[in-house]
């Protein structure tokens, strides 16, 4: 166990919430969208994280039940929320169905908000640790310099 | 490590410099992991061990009396090692993830202020001895 595993354990963090980001930002952007090229309106995606175990060689791999201190962590997944339209009255709409309603992606602006700032302060803790990290390897690289 | 030149704090500093930073990755990968469903936040604990290890033998303890006893208290500060242990935690969520981002950024400011602190009196001892060599002559 070296420095290194917990940057990198940190830089994982800083990809995964980057990703959770983008997901978030599409969601508000398509908000009202009500044509994909799927067909139907845009539905709402999540993102799955999973923590990986550091493996950076087959014998990591091996012992990575043994110590399974640090772990990375990756988006394993980008999942659509199911139930993911609401139907709203609009008859002049033009994807309105026969009955006058339009079906939307179902997008909580509010909570996709709340995930963002998650998400963003998610990162910044991150960033916290990886300067924790570096400024305690400088520190070492320090010992016993005149 | 030689007793009769190394003074014995620099052992203990050492030590405890190993422990920290592997604590310190702990710590970190628990920050990481902070919103990952059924990840259980982990702690590297051995304070207690090294302060027993590193604490002179009293006069209560048993002493051995003879090279080929078995060791009673037997700790040396270079047979401390960090035990790892799920941190504890009140904050348990539906995705059974126990990680709480605030006690665990304190818990890595706290430890790396402890790493920090030991470079700087372990600077300071290999201060002290290398102004023991080089003045000793003048």
């Amino acid at each position: 166990m070296d420095m290194m595993d917990g940057l990198r354990s940190s830089f994982s963090g800083l990809q995964a919430q980057r990703t959770r980001m983008n997901v978030i930002a599409s969601n508000l952007a398509n908000a009202g969208v009500t044509r994909t090229p799927e067909g139907g309106p845009y539905q709402r995606k999540e993102v799955v994280f999973a923590a990986m175990p550091q493996v950076s060689s087959f014998a990591d791999l091996l012992n990575a039940h043994a110590e399974a201190g640090v772990s990375e962590v990756r988006v394993v997944d980008i999942i659509r929320a199911p139930d993911s339209t609401r139907l709203e009255y609009d008859p002049d709409h033009p994807d309105a169905n026969p009955a006058g309603y339009v079906a939307y992606p179902n997008i909580n602006v509010l909570h996709e908000m709340a995930d963002l700032i998650m998400a963003s302060r998610l990162y910044e803790a991150n960033i916290t640790a990886i300067n924790a990290t570096k400024d305690m390897a400088i520190r070492t690289l320090q010992i016993g310099r005149i | 490590m030689s007793r009769t030149f190394f003074p014995p704090t620099l052992e203990v500093l050492q030590k405890n410099l190993a422990l920290r930073m592997a604590r310190h990755q702990v710590l970190t990968s628990n920050i990481t992991n902070a919103e990952t469903p059924g990840y259980i936040a982990k702690d590297v604990s051995f304070e207690a061990a090294l302060r027993d290890a590193a604490q002179p033998p009293s006069h209560n303890t048993l002493q051995r009396t003879h090279l080929r006893h078995l060791p009673v208290v037997a700790r040396s500060v270079a047979q401390v090692q960090g035990v790892l242990v799920a941190s504890p935690s009140d904050n348990v969520g539906s995705d059974l993830n126990t990680v709480s981002l605030d006690q665990e950024m304190g818990r890595l400011t706290l430890n790396a202020f402890h790493y920090n602190t030991s470079i700087e009196f372990l600077g300071r001892s290999l201060d002290q001895l290398r102004r023991v060599i080089s003045e000793g002559g003048r």
